[in-house]
């Protein structure tokens, strides 16, 4: 169970990664976009569709990763004044409620997906990109926040006193 | 309003409450309620809704200026641009009644026209000020206070990660945003340190007077250490008045400009850049979700009539537009004890929005509004992140900061006040810049 717990986080972190090599591709596409504008008068014509290709892959592909160091808000009022038992249950429910919501989340993003492959769905813009690449990264993004649940959910049964304990 | 819209109004909120309540993840809680809304009381699919929302609301060229803000604050937050700043300011403002204390709202003004975030203000500035100020011996209460209160200016002085919310969510410029939060932004700063000066004057054992005598020399050599922090927000915020680049733009401009910064500074190493990347990643999947979920939840009560059927119950109220503003100011206010300011605007705007748009209030202004609202938030306890923050450098209890942050939650409510008495304040610059 253990392996199987660092082995989900291991993936998340991945992803992490992944998000923070999007983000370093945006900065650059954005300044390449400005330097083309004012020294050429040219554009790249991809860079605000990428970008938010991009964003929208970072956001749903680092929501494991995020979840995984504790960095996603909640509402710790009541939360705080319960003692370390009552707390491992309320975490135990809102880890359920925050699993069903991911499973709906990649039932949502397999269809956007599905229908962009079985469509061939391609951007309104000049690149005219396939969608199904845009599609499938925030797809990949959903599925690893709900094995990140998972692997949390997991560690609340099994290991309740380690369960924030950053990756 | 009709009784199915009332249960469904009351169930909606109740479920969103009982959720954050429970300690859900806020971002989780906006769409499950969104969810429950559109499955319970209106017809579309909740999948097919989850599915297009969720996708347009993090496919944004407007929103891809907040990740960028974010990286630029996290590039600057690890390099020694708080204590070249203070180094730059102690000679002006040194001398001046309440002293030193001024170098905390100078340099958290000059650190928000180059932040978009307000915590990392108060960190960023903290971080060197506290312990400079505290060995001179100010008094220690003014010291986080001031603090607490200047490292709000993050979210209203230019650029600002709340205002790329509000402009994503509202449907607003978040050019005319940026430009409307300058007189504000100042204004603020300005109550902040005349009161730091009333105080200096009143009770000048509290904050000396700087003992330094520093020579034009040392003051010349301070504008030097100031200047890099000044071409970095002449190149963020310069290229967006002169029209040069739009905010998401400039964002990449500052990434690029913090990292020239931090090259300067000797601070740019792999490590400090991993960690910058990394974190801003974090961030940005925190806020972009929460931002996501609070689009799902407006669409769904636009599906079940929430917004037109309060708008319509407020306007049967006879209200006057003041007295409208006074309840929301009270509501914020509360809603601030218990969230963090982002929530609050994503949670809030759905209905309050059309509500205050009724009662003949610009978008434009309401942003700035909301803003002071959010900062009110950051710096009231029991959750307010400038205390959090404050509470960490300093090692004093939150009960100590929130207290020492009160005198200063009372100036930002004396110009939300002074703005919805003369909104012009808000509404001049932009129309002057941009036109109407």
């Amino acid at each position: 169970m253990r392996t199987l717990i660092k082995g989900l986080e291991a993936l998340a972190t991945l992803m992490g990664w992944v998000a923070g090599a999007l983000l370093v591709l945006t900065t650059v596409l954005i300044f390449a976009e400005i330097s083309l504008r004012l020294l050429f008068g040219r554009s790249t014509l991809v860079a605000q569709e990428y970008s938010g290709y991009f964003l929208a892959a970072m956001i749903y592909g680092a929501a494991g990763y995020t979840l995984a160091k504790g960095e996603h808000i909640r509402v710790g009022l009541f939360y705080e004044r319960l003692s370390p038992q009552g707390r491992i249950w309320l975490d135990r429910l809102a880890l359920a409620l925050g699993l069903f919501f991911s499973v709906l989340l990649v039932i949502a993003f397999s269809e956007l997906f599905l229908d962009a492959l079985h469509y061939h769905t391609r951007s309104f813009t000049p690149a005219r990109t396939p969608m199904v690449y845009p599609y499938g990264l925030v797809l990949a993004g959903s599925v690893t926040l709900l094995l990140e649940f998972l692997a949390l959910f997991l560690k609340s049964l099994f290991d309740p006193e380690h369960l924030w304990r950053r990756p | 309003m009709s009784p199915e819209i009332l249960t469904a109004t009351l169930a909606i909120v109740g479920v969103l409450f009982l959720l954050l309540g429970l300690s859900v993840w806020v971002a989780v809680a906006l769409f499950l309620t969104a969810l429950f809304g559109l499955e319970f009381f209106a017809n579309p699919s909740p999948i097919r809704v989850l599915s297009n929302i969720a996708w347009n609301a993090a496919d944004s060229w407007a929103l891809v200026a907040l990740p960028l803000f974010i990286y630029m604050g996290e590039i600057l937050l690890r390099t020694r641009i708080s204590e070249k700043m203070f180094d730059g300011l102690a000679p002006w403002l040194g001398r001046l009644p309440g002293g030193l204390l001024h170098v905390n709202v100078a340099a958290s003004t000059l650190f928000a026209a180059i932040s978009g975030s307000s915590a990392a203000t108060a960190a960023t500035i903290g971080k060197i000020n506290i312990p400079e100020l505290l060995k001179r011996g100010y008094d220690e209460r003014l010291v986080v206070g001031s603090l607490a209160g200047a490292g709000t200016l993050g979210f209203l002085i230019p650029p600002s990660l709340v205002m790329i919310i509000y402009g994503v969510l509202a449907d607003v410029s978040i050019g005319r945003l940026f430009i409307a939060g300058i007189v504000p932004g100042l204004l603020l700063a300005l109550g902040f340190s005349g009161y730091l000066a009333l105080v200096g004057l009143t009770k000048p054992e509290l904050a000396p007077p700087a003992r330094e005598a520093y020579t034009w020399r040392q003051r010349l050599k301070g504008l030097l250490d100031l200047l890099p922090v000044t071409l970095l927000i002449l190149a963020v915020l310069g290229s967006i008045y002169a029209g040069l680049a739009t905010p998401t733009e400039s964002a990449a401009i500052g990434v690029v400009g913090a990292l020239l910064l931090a090259l300067l500074y000797r601070t740019l190493t792999a490590r400090n850049l991993l960690e910058a990347t990394l974190g801003a990643v974090r961030t940005t999947s925190m806020i972009g979700l929460i931002v996501a979920g609070a689009s799902v939840l407006t669409t769904a009560m636009g599906y079940v009539g929430i917004p037109r059927a309060v708008a319509e119950a407020i306007a049967q109220m006879h209200l006057s537009p003041f007295a409208l503003i006074f309840v929301l100011a009270l509501f914020y206010i509360v809603l601030g004890f218990f969230l963090d300011g982002i929530s609050m605007i994503v949670v809030t705007l759905p209905i309050v929005l059309p509500l205050v748009k009724t009662a003949g209030f610009s978008p434009l202004w309401f942003g700035i509004f909301l803003v002071l609202m959010v900062e009110a938030a950051q710096i009231t306890p029991p959750v307010g992140f400038n205390l959090f923050v404050l509470q960490g450098i300093s090692g004093k209890p939150i009960s100590f900061v929130a207290r020492a942050a009160l005198p200063f939650f009372f100036i930002l409510m004396g110009l939300a006040a002074l703005l919805t008495l003369f909104p012009e304040i808000v509404l001049f610059l932009p129309q002057r810049m941009m036109g109407h």
